[in-house]
């Protein structure tokens, strides 16, 4: 009898407690307790919420420019993504080169360039490189990397 | 005993078992990190914007190298973080009576809500090489805001300003402003800098401000 006993009891412990693999990890996904009206901040809500305006998941906007000078030279680039979309990530690359390489040479270069806010990440990295090498040479840059609202 | 041992074994058992019943959740494979119960923390938006790493060199006799570079960043609301780095600039005026003029903006991210600004504007380097040289050099940063118990981090500092040939100018001016944090943690540098005037009859002046509100 008590044989019987100890084995339904064992029998009982080993139903009770069967394997429990973890189910929580990970970044958060959803928001399950927000009701359905209210804003999703969440990274699956973001998503979306892009999708359904129909805007690009992620936008990039790089605008580079060379510009030498041997004699007289002019660059000007202008790019503005005005699309009236917000992605969910936003990159935007402004970079110039502007070099005036001989005796008495100039050179002028202007880049400008805008891009929308991404909901999720906005990157804005702007660089320039002006050097007047030649002698009574003038070398002259302006850059500007705009970030919409 | 031994048979009351095993029956009260097999209640608390029984008792268990009950209790696992439930099934598992589908859903809660879902949440990640410390499982909060209602609303689950979402993770906020960042911003970083980089002006800086800008080079402008006056490298001939007579010549003449003006960089203007501006970057303004975006704003953030929530709980983000934003990262605004806008120094590491050089200018240098290394020609004879060369002229290096260079003036770098950035206006990085704000974040409104507990997060974290840090901001760079220092690490800048000015220098009058050549003879009678002049080398101008103007670095604004403006970095973020991070309330309620957020993080703000801003350094303005280690920059140089040299005129190191025969009569040449060198003129810094380094402007950083960083971050807000309140109730939260708080840094500011804006040491470490080096104004030198070595050249024979050279001038050099620099203006350091760094503020961190």
């Amino acid at each position: 009898m008590s044989r019987r006993t100890s084995a339904l009891a064992v029998l009982a412990l080993l139903t009770a407690f069967p394997a429990a693999a973890q189910e929580f990890g990970g970044v958060p996904l959803q928001n399950p307790g927000r009701p359905f009206h209210a804003r999703d901040h969440s990274i699956l809500g973001q998503i979306r919420q892009t999708l359904n305006s129909g805007c690009p998941l992620s936008q990039t906007n790089v605008v580079h420019g060379v510009n030498r000078s041997f004699g007289g030279t002019q660059q000007q680039l202008i790019q503005q993504s005005s699309s009236g979309c917000r992605p969910l990530v936003s990159n935007q690359v402004v970079s110039g080169t502007n070099l005036a390489l001989t005796r008495g040479s100039s050179a002028d270069q202007t880049i400008e360039a805008q891009a929308p806010r991404g909901l999720l990440r906005t990157n804005n990295i702007v660089r320039g490189v002006n050097i007047g090498a030649g002698a009574h040479s003038s070398a002259t840059q302006h850059l500007l990397g705009l970030i919409g609202e | 005993m031994r048979s009351k041992l095993f029956s009260g074994l097999a209640a608390l058992a029984l008792v268990a078992t009950a209790a696992a019943v439930a099934p598992a959740h589908a859903g809660e494979v879902e949440r990640g990190g410390i499982l909060i119960p209602r609303i689950a923390p979402h993770v906020g938006p960042s911003n970083i914007t980089k002006g800086g790493n800008n080079v402008n060199i006056a490298k001939g006799k007579f010549s003449d190298a003006e960089q203007s570079v501006a970057t303004v960043g975006g704003q953030v609301f929530g709980r983000g973080h934003t990262f605004t780095q806008g120094g590491f600039n050089r200018n240098v005026a290394a020609g004879k009576f060369s002229n290096a003029f260079q003036e770098v903006t950035t206006t990085g991210g704000t974040v409104f809500g507990r997060g974290r600004a840090v901001t760079n504007g220092g690490f800048n380097h000015n220098i009058a090489k050549g003879f009678g040289s002049l080398a101008t050099q103007s670095v604004d940063t403006q970095g973020g805001v991070a309330l309620k118990g957020g993080r703000a981090i801003t350094n303005g500092g280690h920059n140089l300003n040299l005129a190191k040939g025969a009569f040449s100018e060198a003129d810094q001016q380094v402007l950083t402003i960083g971050g807000t944090a309140r109730k939260g943690l708080n840094l500011v540098n804006g040491g470490n800098n080096k104004n030198l005037a070595l050249g024979k009859g050279s001038f050099a002046s620099q203006s350091v401000v760094t503020v961190g509100q």
